[in-house]
C-alpha cells in the first residue's frame, strides 16, 4: 500500500476512504485546474467569422429557413462513375481479397478493397504465431501511406531514373580504390541474404548486420557455449515456470507474438499441463512484468547478483550473493530445481557474459531440448555489434569509399552518431535505400527509395522450422524499387527478385504456389544443441560489471509498437497508449515513486537527464514499480528527419547507449535535474483506483483449485425491472475477455482503429481527454507502490441490454437492435452527449472537430464499410457491426446456417493471447456460452443492473 | 375589414409557404426522375430489352457483392471489337480502351455514405429482381432513377415482405421458404426476429 494520506481516491469528495489495498495516481491528485481552464479554446470557431449577437443569429435564423425550400429545387451536384478499364479477374468491387505476406518476420493476411490494402490480420496458418499480431503489425497498413515517402531515385538531390541511377551508381562503384560496405539490420531470409552475397562478391564489397537495438549478446553467447550463432527458441507452452531477468519477452524482446501465444496458453487454469508459474526481476516495469505472478523491483547490479548466485547453487561456482538478495536467490533455485526440465531463464540485456551464465542456467536445469532450442538456418546473419564499431573507426581512416544503408538508420540509432557523421564526410558514395527520407539518407548522396513491404517480395526466417513469403499487395505507389531489386540491377544481375526468390524456393523442393497462397512454409527441423564451454570468465567478468559507479543508473528500452523509431511517423502507434504508462506521443524519464517523493519531481516536470557529456530534456514520469536508482527512458523517439509525426517527438534516448563489446543499453550511470518547467502528459489514464469496486476480480491459482468461483463470489443484487425485457430469440451477441489471458499488449486497439476508421486527435486533444479510441485497456495498480501487482482490463461499449445511454437520447440515435448490439445511429445523432454522460463505463467518444482524412495518399487506408464520423457525432464501439452483417450475408450465400466462429471481431482476430471471444450466446455450443456459463463469469458494475453483453473470467495468478 | 383580410392573406401565404418548406425539405436529396445524359449513348433498351442480355453480364457484382458494378470498359469490347464498330459511340469506348483515359459516367443512383447497402444480399439471398429498384430498365432508352430509393422507399418494401418489423421470424422463415430453392429442409436461414428494421442494418 502507498503512504499515501488523506482520502485515497484522489477525488474531492473528502470521504477519506481507504479501499482494499487499489490506489489512484501517483501522487494522489487528479488533474491539475490548468489543464482544465484550456479545455475550451478561445479560437475554436475561428471560421465561424461571425459576430456573435443576438441580431445576427436572428439574421442567420431568417436566411436559412428562407433559403431551404431553394435547396429543394437543387439537384445533388453531377457525380461521375469511372469503371474499370480492364478489370482483373478476382477484383469485384465491394468484396474484399485476402493476400498472405509477412510484416517484420510475422506472417499476415492483407485485406485489399478494390486493389487498396486497408486491413493486417494475423496468419492463422502459421505454427509459430497461429493467426496473431502485435500493434506495429496492425499499424503496418498506414505507413505504406505514408506521404512522407520518397517519390523517386535522385543522385546528389537531383531526381533521376532509375536506369541513369544504376549507371552513375555502378561506375562510381567500380571505379577508383577503397572499400565499399553495406549496412543492413539482421538477416533472416534466404531471398535477401542470396542477393547481398551476390552484391558482395561483385564488387568485393563487406557486408555489416547493425541492429541499433542488438541482440548481439544473445547470438554471440550461443556461438560460444551452443557452437551456433543464432537466437534461443523458446516454447512457453512447455514452461511450467519461466524466470524472467528483466527480458520483456511478450512485448518487443525476441519472437514477441510466439512467446505470448505459448504463455498465455498455460495462463489458462484449464490447460492439462495446469498453470505455469512466472517470476520476473526487473528494474522498470515492463508489460511482461506486469503479467508476472511475482514481479521483484530490483536493480540492474543486483540482477546479476542473484543470477550469478543462482548459478552457484545450481552448479556449485563461488558467489557470495549481498545480503538482500539471499532469499530471492533461495527461493528461485528451489524453484527451479522443482521444474528442472520444464523452466525457461532469460535475461533481457544484451550482455555476452549473463547470456552465457544463463545459457548454463538453462543447461544445468536440463532445459535444452525441451523448452529452449538453438537452431540455425541458412538464410540467417546475424549483427556483431563490433563489426560495425570498428566500420564507424575505419571511416576515419578514409578507406572506406562507398557505403551503401539499407534498412538502417545509424546516424539517428547509432550511440556515437557524431563520429558516424564526422568518418560519413570522407566516404565519396554514400547510397539510402531508405523508404523516406531520415537522419542518414540525408547525408547521402545516392538516394534509391524501397518500397514498403506489401510493395515488395521477400521471404522471412519465421523460426528455425517456418519461413514466411511476403508478397506485394499492391503497385508501388510512388517512383520507387525494391532494395533487393536494387542490389541486383547493381550486381549486374538479370531477371527480376521475384525469379530469384521463386527459383531458391523450388530449388529446396518447395511449391512454390502453394506457398505464395498459404504465406507459410513448414521449412527446416529444429535441432537441439548441447552446451559446451567454460562460464568461469564469463563469471568473473560479469562480477566485474556489477558494480556501476554512484549515481542514478540511465536504463534505455525497447518501447512497445514503438521500437528502435523506424515506424515513429506512424500516428497510430504514437497515439496507442502505452500499456503501462498509458502515456502517448512522448517518450519520458520514468523515476521511482520513492525518488520522486525524495527529489520533490511530479510526473510532467521536465527534467535534464544527463550522462555526464549528454543531456537530454524530456517530462518525467513517475511509474510504480521502477527501482529507486533507475531512470528509464524510451527508445525511437527525438528524430531530427522523418515525416510530420516522428519530428521532434521527445528525446533521442540512444545517446546513453555504450559499447562494452556489444551495445550496452543498461549500464549508463548518470544524473537527473529538475529545469522547472513542466510539460503535462499526455495519458489516456491518470486515475488507477477501482474506488472500492470489484471492477477487475481475481483469484489465486490454489484458491480456484478449491473453488472454481474464487474471486467471484459476489452476491447478485436484487434487482427490479422498470422497463420490459428484451425479446432474446435469433442470434444474440456477446462477448467475453478472459483476464488471466490478457497481457495488456494493445494490439487490438490498433486493429479496431484500423478496422473502424478511428482518427487519431493529436497530442493536445488526448491530453484533453478526447482520445477517440473505441477500445481501451484499463490498467489498475494494487499493493505496495514499488513492487504492485497490475491488472489489465480491455474495457469497450458493453452493448446493455438496459442501456443507460438509450433512455437519455433525445432524437434515438442510441437504441438496442433485435440481436442484442446497442446500435450508435450517426445520421441521427445531434451531438448532446447526453450517452456519454449517463454511461458508468465511460466508452463513448464525442468527435469534437472534423478529424483530417484529407490527405489524398493517407486516406486509401480508409475501411469503405464504415462511415467516416464527422464533428458533433458520438460514436463508440459497434461490436465490429459491419462484419456480422458480412458474415451473414457469407453465410446466406452459400446457403447454410452461421457457424460459431465464422465471425470475428477486428479486436478478437488481433488479439495474440486469444482473450477475447464473441458469438451467439443463443447457441449452446458456442464457445461464448461457455464462456458464460464458466463459474468465472462476471459483468462489471454488476448492481447498476444495465446487463452488458460484454463479460469478463476472473483473472488467476499462480501464487 | 381590411385588415382582416390583409392579416387572413397574410396567414395563407404564410402558411402555404411554410408547407411549401416542409415538403420541399422532406424531399430533400430525393432524384426521383434523374435522367442525365451519358457520354456514351448507350441504351439500355437496346440491350437489356431488345437483346435481352442478362443484367448480370453487365453489372457482373450484384450476386457477389456490394456493388453491382458499372461495366469495365474492355467489357463491351468484348462484342463490340467485332459489332458495330465503325459507329462513334463505339469509337469512343475503343478510344478509352486505347488511351487509357476511361469513360467518365454520369452517377445517376446515389447512395449515401452513411447507410450501407449490399446488393448480393437482395439479388443473390432475397432473389429481388433488378426492376424491383430501378424500373423497367429494359425499356429506357436513357436510364432514369424511377424509384425514391429513400430511405422510407427500402422500409416499406421491407414491411410488405415482413422482413422488418412488425412482422415476426417465423414468418420470414416461411417466406424465405416458399421463395427459394436449394436451401436443406427445415434449415433456417434467418434467426433474427424481424432484425431488418434495426438501425444497423444499414447505418454503420
Amino acid at each position: 500500500m502507498s503512504k499515501l494520506e488523506n482520502n485515497n481516491c484522489g477525488t474531492s469528495c473528502g470521504c477519506g476512504t481507504q479501499t482494499d489495498g487499489y490506489w489512484q495516481d501517483v501522487e494522489n491528485k487528479v488533474l491539475d485546474p490548468k489543464d482544465l481552464s484550456q479545455e475550451f479554446s478561445e479560437n475554436e470557431f475561428d471560421s465561424f467569422s461571425v459576430k456573435k449577437s443576438r441580431r445576427s443569429f436572428l439574421k442567420i435564423m431568417g436566411y436559412s429557413v428562407t433559403a431551404l425550400p431553394l435547396t429543394g429545387c437543387i439537384k445533388i451536384p453531377v457525380k461521375k462513375a469511372l469503371p474499370y478499364l480492364n478489370k482483373q479477374n478476382d477484383v469485384i468491387p465491394g468484396v474484399a481479397n485476402w493476400y498472405a505476406s509477412s510484416f517484420k518476420g510475422v506472417p499476415v493476411l492483407v485485406k485489399t478493397r478494390e486493389g487498396r490494402p486497408i486491413k493486417i490480420e494475423g496468419n492463422d496458418k502459421s505454427l509459430t504465431t497461429f493467426g496473431g499480431t502485435d500493434a506495429q503489425g496492425q499499424a503496418s497498413v498506414l505507413s505504406l501511406y505514408d506521404s512522407n515517402r520518397l517519390r523517386s531515385a535522385s543522385v546528389a538531390g537531383k531526381d533521376v531514373e532509375w536506369d541513369e541511377f544504376d549507371k552513375q551508381l555502378t561506375s562510381q562503384l567500380s571505379t577508383g580504390a577503397g572499400d565499399i560496405v553495406i549496412v543492413t539490420p539482421t538477416v533472416r531470409s534466404h531471398g535477401e541474404l542470396s542477393v547481398l552475397n551476390k552484391f558482395v562478391n561483385k564488387f568485393g564489397a563487406k557486408h555489416i548486420a547493425y541492429d541499433s537495438i542488438s541482440n548481439s549478446a544473445f547470438t554471440l553467447a550461443n556461438k560460444e557455449t551452443m557452437g551456433v550463432e543464432t537466437l534461443t527458441e523458446y516454447d512457453f507452452e512447455a514452461a511450467d515456470l519461466v524466470v524472467s531477468f528483466g527480458a520483456d519477452f511478450l512485448g518487443m524482446w525476441g519472437n514477441g507474438i510466439s512467446s505470448t501465444k505459448g504463455y498465455v496458453a498455460r495462463r489458462d487454469a484449464k490447460h492439462s499441463m495446469g498453470m505455469n508459474k512466472h517470476y520476473q526481476l526487473e528494474a522498470r516495469m515492463s508489460l511482461t512484468g506486469s503479467n508476472a505472478d511475482y514481479r521483484f523491483t530490483v536493480s540492474q547490479s543486483n540482477q546479476k547478483d542473484i543470477l550469478l548466485g543462482v548459478l552457484a547453487e545450481l552448479t556449485g561456482t563461488s558467489h557470495t550473493v549481498a545480503k538482500d538478495n539471499t532469499e530471492t536467490v533461495k527461493l528461485l533455485t528451489k524453484e527451479l530445481k522443482a521444474k528442472a526440465g520444464k523452466s525457461i531463464v532469460v535475461y533481457g540485456d544484451n550482455d555476452i557474459n549473463a547470456q552465457i551464465v544463463v545459457n548454463k542456467i538453462n543447461d544445468a536445469l536440463n532445459n535444452y531440448g525441451k523448452t529452449l532450442f538453438v537452431s540455425k538456418t541458412e538464410g540467417e546473419v546475424y549483427a556483431d555489434d563490433s563489426q560495425f564499431e570498428a566500420f564507424v573507426k575505419s571511416l576515419s581512416s578514409g578507406s572506406v569509399k562507398a557505403v551503401l544503408f539499407a534498412g538502417v538508420n545509424p546516424v539517428y540509432d547509432y550511440y556515437n552518431s557524431a563520429a558516424l557523421v564526422k568518418g560519413l564526410d570522407k566516404v565519396t558514395t554514400k547510397v539510402s535505400f531508405a523508404m523516406s527520407e531520415d537522419e542518414t539518407s540525408k547525408l547521402c548522396n545516392f538516394l534509391a527509395p524501397a518500397n514498403h513491404t506489401y510493395e515488395s517480395w521477400g521471404d522471412a526466417v519465421v523460426t528455425s522450422t517456418e519461413v514466411a513469403i511476403t508478397q506485394p499487395v499492391i503497385q508501388p505507389l510512388f517512383g520507387t524499387r525494391m532494395w533487393t531489386e536494387s542490389l541486383m540491377s547493381l550486381a549486374g544481375e538479370q531477371g527480376s527478385y521475384y525469379d530469384l526468390l521463386k527459383s531458391e524456393w523450388t530449388s529446396r523442393g518447395a511449391n512454390w504456389n502453394n506457398f505464395v497462397h498459404d504465406g507459410v512454409l513448414a521449412f527446416g527441423t529444429r535441432k537441439s544443441a548441447s552446451f559446451s564451454g567454460n562460464v568461469a570468465t564469463a563469471v568473473k567478468n560479469l562480477k566485474a560489471s556489477m558494480k556501476l559507479k554512484d549515481g542514478m543508473n540511465i536504463v534505455v528500452y525497447n518501447k512497445y509498437g514503438i521500437g528502435n523509431g523506424d515506424m515513429a511517423n506512424n500516428p497510430w502507434l504514437q497515439e496507442m497508449p502505452n500499456p503501462i504508462t498509458k502515456g502517448t506521443w512522448d517518450n519520458y524519464a520514468m523515476i521511482s515513486p520513492a525518488y520522486a517523493k525524495e527529489n520533490k519531481i511530479k510526473s510532467g516536470d521536465i527534467v535534464e537527464v544527463s550522462n555526464g557529456t549528454t543531456k537530454i530534456k524530456l517530462p518525467a514520469i513517475v511509474q510504480p514499480g521502477t527501482e529507486k536508482n533507475t531512470i528509464a527512458v524510451a527508445l525511437g523517439y527525438g528524430r531530427t528527419v522523418g515525416g510530420k509525426v516522428a519530428k521532434n517527438l521527445g528525446a533521442n534516448a540512444f545517446v546513453f547507449v555504450t559499447f562494452n563489446g556489444g551495445f550496452d543499453y543498461t549500464s549508463t550511470v548518470g544524473t537527473i535535474a529538475k529545469t522547472g518547467a513542466f510539460k503535462g502528459l499526455a495519458q489516456t489514464q491518470t486515475h488507477h483506483s477501482m474506488e472500492g469496486r470489484d471492477i477487475v476480480r481475481e483469484t489465486t491459482f490454489a484458491e480456484y483449485l478449491k473453488n472454481p468461483k474464487a474471486g467471484n463470489q459476489v452476491k447478485k443484487p436484487k434487482v427490479v425491472h422498470i422497463y420490459p425485457e428484451h425479446k432474446k430469440d435469433g442470434h444474440q451477441w456477446a462477448m467475453a475477455a478472459n483476464l488471466s489471458q490478457c497481457t495488456g499488449c494493445s494490439s487490438c486497439i490498433i486493429s479496431c482503429n484500423a478496422e473502424n476508421n478511428v482518427p487519431v486527435v493529436g497530442r493536445a486533444e488526448v491530453a484533453n481527454r478526447r482520445e477517440m479510441h473505441w477500445l481501451r485497456i484499463d490498467r489498475y495498480y494494487k499493493g505496495d507502490e514499488n513492487q504492485p501487482e497490475v491488472m489489465h482490463m480491455p474495457m469497450l461499449c458493453q452493448h446493455c441490454d438496459n442501456a443507460p445511454c438509450e433512455n437519455v437520447c433525445p432524437v434515438m440515435a442510441t437504441v438496442q437492435s433485435s440481436d442484442g448490439l446497442n446500435q450508435q445511429v450517426y445520421n441521427r445523432c445531434v451531438g448532446t452527449r447526453y450517452c456519454a454522460n449517463n454511461c458508468p463505463y465511460k466508452v463513448r467518444r464525442f468527435n469534437w472537430f472534423n478529424y483530417d482524412h484529407s490527405d489524398e495518399i493517407e486516406k486509401m487506408v480508409i475501411n469503405p464499410d464504415v462511415s467516416i464520423r464527422t464533428r458533433g457525432i458520438m460514436e463508440k464501439c459497434s461490436m465490429c457491426v459491419q462484419r456480422i452483417q458480412e458474415g451473414k450475408l457469407e453465410a446466406k450465400r452459400q446457403r447454410r446456417e452461421l457457424k460459431d466462429g465464422d465471425i470475428k471481431l477486428a479486436c478478437q482476430q488481433s488479439c495474440p493471447g486469444e482473450g477475447i471471444v464473441f458469438g451467439d450466446m443463443n447457441d449452446p455450443n458456442s464457445k461464448i456460452s461457455k464462456m458464460l456459463g464458466d463459474e468465472r463469469n462476471y459483468t462489471v458494475l454488476e448492481e447498476l443492473n444495465v446487463q452488458p453483453r460484454v463479460s469478463y473470467l476472473t483473472k488467476i495468478r499462480n501464487k | 375589414m381590411k385588415k382582416l383580410v390583409g392579416a387572413l392573406v397574410a396567414l395563407i401565404a404564410l402558411g402555404a409557404f411554410g408547407s411549401f418548406v416542409i415538403v420541399q425539405a422532406r424531399h430533400l436529396g430525393f432524384n426521383q426522375g434523374y435522367a442525365p445524359d451519358q457520354p456514351v449513348a448507350f441504351s439500355h433498351k437496346k440491350h437489356a430489352g431488345d437483346l435481352k442480355m442478362d443484367c448480370q453480364y453487365c453489372h457482373f457484382g450484384a450476386d457477389k457483392g456490394r456493388h453491382a458494378g458499372v461495366p469495365p470498359t474492355e467489357l463491351c469490347l468484348n462484342c463490340h471489337s467485332k459489332v458495330k464498330t465503325s459507329s462513334p459511340e463505339i469509337k469512343k469506348l475503343q478510344n478509352a480502351v486505347d488511351s487509357g483515359e476511361n469513360i467518365q459516367w454520369v452517377k445517376v443512383n446515389h447512395f449515401p455514405d452513411f447507410a450501407y447497402f449490399n446488393h448480393a444480399q437482395h439479388v443473390n439471398v432475397a432473389g429481388v429482381s433488378c426492376q424491383e429498384c430501378h424500373g423497367d430498365v429494359e425499356n429506357m432508352v436513357i436510364y432514369e432513377q424511377k424509384k425514391k430509393l429513400n430511405m422510407g422507399w427500402c422500409i416499406e418494401c421491407h414491411r410488405d415482405n415482413g422482413i422488418a418489423p412488425p412482422q415476426d421470424h417465423d414468418e420470414i422463415v416461411e417466406n424465405y421458404k416458399a421463395t427459394q430453392e436449394g436451401y436443406p429442409s427445415g434449415a433456417k436461414l434467418y434467426k433474427g426476429a424481424g432484425s431488418g428494421g434495426d438501425c444497423a442494418k444499414c447505418h454503420y
